[in-house]
């Protein structure tokens, strides 16, 4: 598994840091200690949801009021529990599983829980590295599931796998 | 609320009215009422704790439940001019603030995230809360 640099001043960040740099590691202290970098500038088009199954174009999201500009699909149970969660990621051909993991030819994502309630959802790489969409903020690759743990997103509690249906990476 | 509640600002797409004068050396003033400059200060203060404590945040719910982003929505009509100039700089996450506050959405059914940003900055230069540079 190819190991990204710790920390902020590591090779994968080449330009000056970004100011949101710091306050992620303020965010995730295990971040630091993971080994990440960044992958993207921040965006308010995709989420977590959409970009765990590769779609940068669109904010996945039910709302409590129908404002129009977000998507969910259509049928599934609009509300933010980690059972409709399940469900979205259910109908792209997941199913739960035990293990995190690498496994050929597998596509696994995460699901962070915290207090019951689902935070975050991050996606693994065909090289075992995971790829993660901050809410409206940057993507980053971080080495390890622990480095989002903490405050913020809470623990994982939810694997979810699917056979590999792309080579796509974004 | 429907459409023909908003009243159109006829002044221009600025929450602040400013009174502008010349004087003596080429020098030109302007002032800005407190009242409006409060209202935009109030505005920019919640505007950027709402971004700053939602940043990581993926659930709309939870992002437009925020209690910066609520008392923003609380402000009416007068946050609108100040809300679309934010949508235009940022394309941020204001489709909730504007739809609570005006009752109306003319993002077209199923679009995306950018396609509705888009069609509420046709809507704010329609009713005068933004300019059409």
């Amino acid at each position: 598994m190819k190991q990204l640099m710790r920390g902020s001043g590591g090779e994968y960040n080449t330009a000056m840091p970004h100011p949101i740099d710091y306050n992620l590691e303020e965010d995730f202290p295990n971040l630091a200690v993971s080994g990440w970098h960044k992958t993207s500038e921040p965006s308010d088009v995709y989420n977590c949801i959409a970009f765990s199954l590769h779609d940068t174009q669109q904010w996945w999201a039910y709302g409590a009021i129908r404002v129009r500009g977000y998507y969910w699909p259509p049928g599934l149970t609009r509300d933010d529990t980690v059972e409709s969660w399940i469900e979205v990621f259910e109908i792209h051909g997941f199913q739960r599983c035990l293990t995190t993991d690498l496994e050929q030819g597998i596509e696994k994502v995460v699901i962070y829980v915290n207090r019951g309630e689902p935070q975050h959802i991050t996606r693994q790489l065909e090289n075992g590295i995971w790829i993660s969409k901050l809410g409206p903020d940057e993507d980053i690759e971080h080495n390890t599931l622990e480095a989002l743990v903490g405050d913020k997103y809470g623990k994982v509690e939810i694997i979810m796998k699917r056979p590999r249906v792309s080579k796509a990476t974004s | 609320m429907g459409d023909e509640e908003h009243i159109p600002r006829q002044e221009g797409y600025h929450a602040a009215s400013t009174v502008e004068a010349d004087i003596p050396n080429g020098i030109r003033i302007s002032h800005v009422s407190t009242e409006q400059q409060t209202v935009e200060q109030k505005f920019r203060r919640l505007a950027d704790q709402w971004r700053k404590e939602t940043r990581l945040q993926s659930s709309i719910n939870k992002r437009a439940m925020h209690s910066a982003y609520q008392q923003i929505i609380g402000m009416g009509q007068d946050a609108l001019p100040l809300i679309m100039e934010e949508l235009k700089r940022t394309r941020g996450h204001w489709l909730w603030a504007l739809f609570a506050i005006t009752g109306e959405d003319p993002a077209p059914e199923g679009c995306t995230f950018s396609e509705a940003v888009d069609a509420w900055l046709r809507w704010g230069i329609q009713h005068g809360y933004a300019s059409p540079d």
